[in-house]
């Protein structure tokens, strides 16, 4: 733990001196990496810790940055109204999923999410009026510079992720492991199961929420482009690196595979044929992803 | 209010044409140590998962203190006072011994002081950090006692709790299972397959075979029964 906290801490204050540096590449890269660290712990509540793979959080996603972008910039909405509304827009859709969708589990609770979130994606391309269509919405404000954003984005996410670490650490946390690891038992201990898993959903939801709210401030652009189901991917790869199994896998998992497809694109074009080769080493060689190696060889715990 | 504590009547449970427990009507009174008996595929197991909500019965129904709970889910059996453990060890093995039993005790509220009682009841209180696969499968049988005592119920089904377990940690066992149900006022129903315990614990001993009960009686009145001895303790010294 301790060398978690001391390796964390010190990332966390490298990337506070980016905006200093004066490059805006850098500054929204990096940005863009925080803000998908909170999609990927977020996702992550449901996957590693509820043990139920969501192939469908693009929806909380886009559904938080088109509520934002489309009650600020079509219905003339102030700025924070359109944040709060898209947070709420994302905790409703986690709800409303959650009911239809959790009573199954496996192959059927992601087929189930991945369908909701297409839907969505369908209602997005075609209801052009209210969604813009393919062209998506442009003209989203951040309401400050893009410095002060940086840091307004980063605190938001910070404050988020420590909510998140709370929960999973609660007693509620506690049962969804259980849930993960022997539902029966869970059941058998006198617990609704269902109502747990629903709670997993809306904070996974909700904060996914978050980040895709932040996500249409920082792009200042809404596009189809982030409900479409590679999008709802992107969490389980990143994680699938980064390990499930640990609170800050998804995060190193974020940072590996935004910088690898930085990077690597301005190689070659096939920067997914690489990523696919280490996504399946991952997944056959090392279950407990970069994280897992890490404690395995380095930590010794 | 009838003075019985869990009353089956003519439950019926069949599975892809087998019948595993066949018009079972058995009462149970409140503190009382019953032991079921009977050979593999007697529907001993089957009986229990229906008494817990495993299972529904195709027919018949579950009475527990006067309320039919016959479509009750399994959690709701457990939060009215309705535990259990499992024939095969039944636990969260990628969980502390701690967080073990502080699954089932949340059932019941915030009860942190309860949860260093329990431990030490079931001397597992030095064991609590570690991981619950890595107990010897004695402590894994008792932790899974514990876990079913934490969630404070008025009848426990013990499902076969000395399978493979030696016999130093069998008297252990058998020491807890009379303590508590001194101290807990615990109604508990017993599946065994161990002669000995049974004959050691039991006040009463159902027998089964093929899904239904062919006796039921005083341990003294099965030692003495033709039928039992017949189809069950042939060739065992009891």
């Amino acid at each position: 733990m301790k060398n978690e906290s001391i390796l964390l801490i010190s990332l966390i204050f490298l990337s506070l001196l980016i905006p200093l540096s004066g490059n805006k590449y850098l500054l929204y890269l990096t940005l863009k990496i925080w803000i998908l660290i909170l999609y990927a712990i977020a996702f992550n509540v449901i996957f590693g810790y509820s043990g139920l793979l969501s192939f469908g959080h693009a929806l909380f996603f886009s559904g938080s940055a088109y509520a934002l972008a489309i009650l600020v910039v079509k219905a003339g909405y102030s700025l924070p109204i359109g944040f709060i509304a898209g947070i709420a827009a994302a905790a409703v859709f986690s709800v409303g999923v959650g009911f239809l969708s959790l009573r199954h589990r496996e192959i059927h609770f992601a087929m189930i999410t991945l369908a909701f979130s297409m839907m969505f994606w369908g209602i997005v391309m075609k209801w052009r009026d209210v969604t813009g269509g393919e062209d998506g919405i442009a003209g989203v404000p951040r309401g400050m510079p893009i410095f002060w954003f940086y840091y307004f984005s980063v605190a938001i996410i910070l404050i988020c992720a420590y909510i998140i670490y709370s929960f999973v650490r609660s007693d509620i946390g506690l049962i969804l492991e259980g849930i993960r690891e022997n539902e029966t038992r869970v059941r058998f201990s006198g617990h609704s199961t269902l109502k747990y898993r629903l709670y997993a959903m809306i904070v996974s939801g909700t904060f996914t929420g978050v980040a895709g709210s932040l996500w249409a401030m920082l792009d200042r652009t809404v596009t189809p482009s982030i409900s479409h189901w590679s999008f709802s991917a992107m969490p389980v790869i990143a994680t699938l690196i980064g390990g499930p199994q640990s609170f800050l896998g998804p995060a190193i998992g974020t940072v590996i595979y935004v910088i690898a497809q930085d990077v690597i694109t301005k190689y070659t074009l096939y920067w997914q044929f690489i990523l696919g080769i280490v996504i399946v080493s991952v997944v056959l060689f090392f279950r407990g992803g970069v994280m897992g190696i890490l404690e395995k060889f380095l930590w010794k715990r | 209010m009838s003075p019985l504590i869990l009353e089956s009547q003519n439950l019926t449970k069949s599975f892809t044409g087998l019948i595993a427990v066949n018009n079972v009507s058995l009462s149970f009174e409140p503190q009382s140590i019953t032991a079921i008996i009977g050979p593999n595929g007697a529907g001993k197991t089957t009986f229990v998962n229906l008494c817990t909500g495993m299972f529904k019965p195709d027919s018949g129904r579950i009475i527990f203190n006067g309320e039919d709970i016959t479509n009750f889910s399994p959690e709701k059996r457990v939060q009215i006072g309705i535990s259990r453990t499992f024939q095969i060890i039944n636990i969260f093995p990628k969980l502390t011994v701690m967080q073990n039993v502080k699954i089932p005790l949340l059932s019941r509220g915030k009860i942190e002081n309860e949860l260093e009682s329990i431990l030490e009841i079931f001397q597992l209180d030095e064991k609590k950090d570690v991981l619950a696969s890595e107990l010897s499968h004695g402590d894994q049988k008792i932790l899974e006692m514990a876990m079913a005592m934490a969630t404070k119920p008025k009848i426990l089904f013990l499902d076969e709790p000395m399978a493979g377990v030696n016999p130093v940690e069998r008297s252990r066992i058998i020491d807890l299972i009379k303590d508590l149900r001194k101290k807990e006022k615990l109604t508990i129903i017993i599946v065994e397959h161990d002669m000995d315990v049974v004959f050691r614990i039991a006040e009463r001993i159902t027998v089964m075979n093929r899904g239904s009960v062919i006796a039921d009686g005083t341990p003294e009145e099965i030692r003495n029964n033709a039928t039992v001895k017949e189809v069950y303790l042939r060739g065992v010294e009891v």
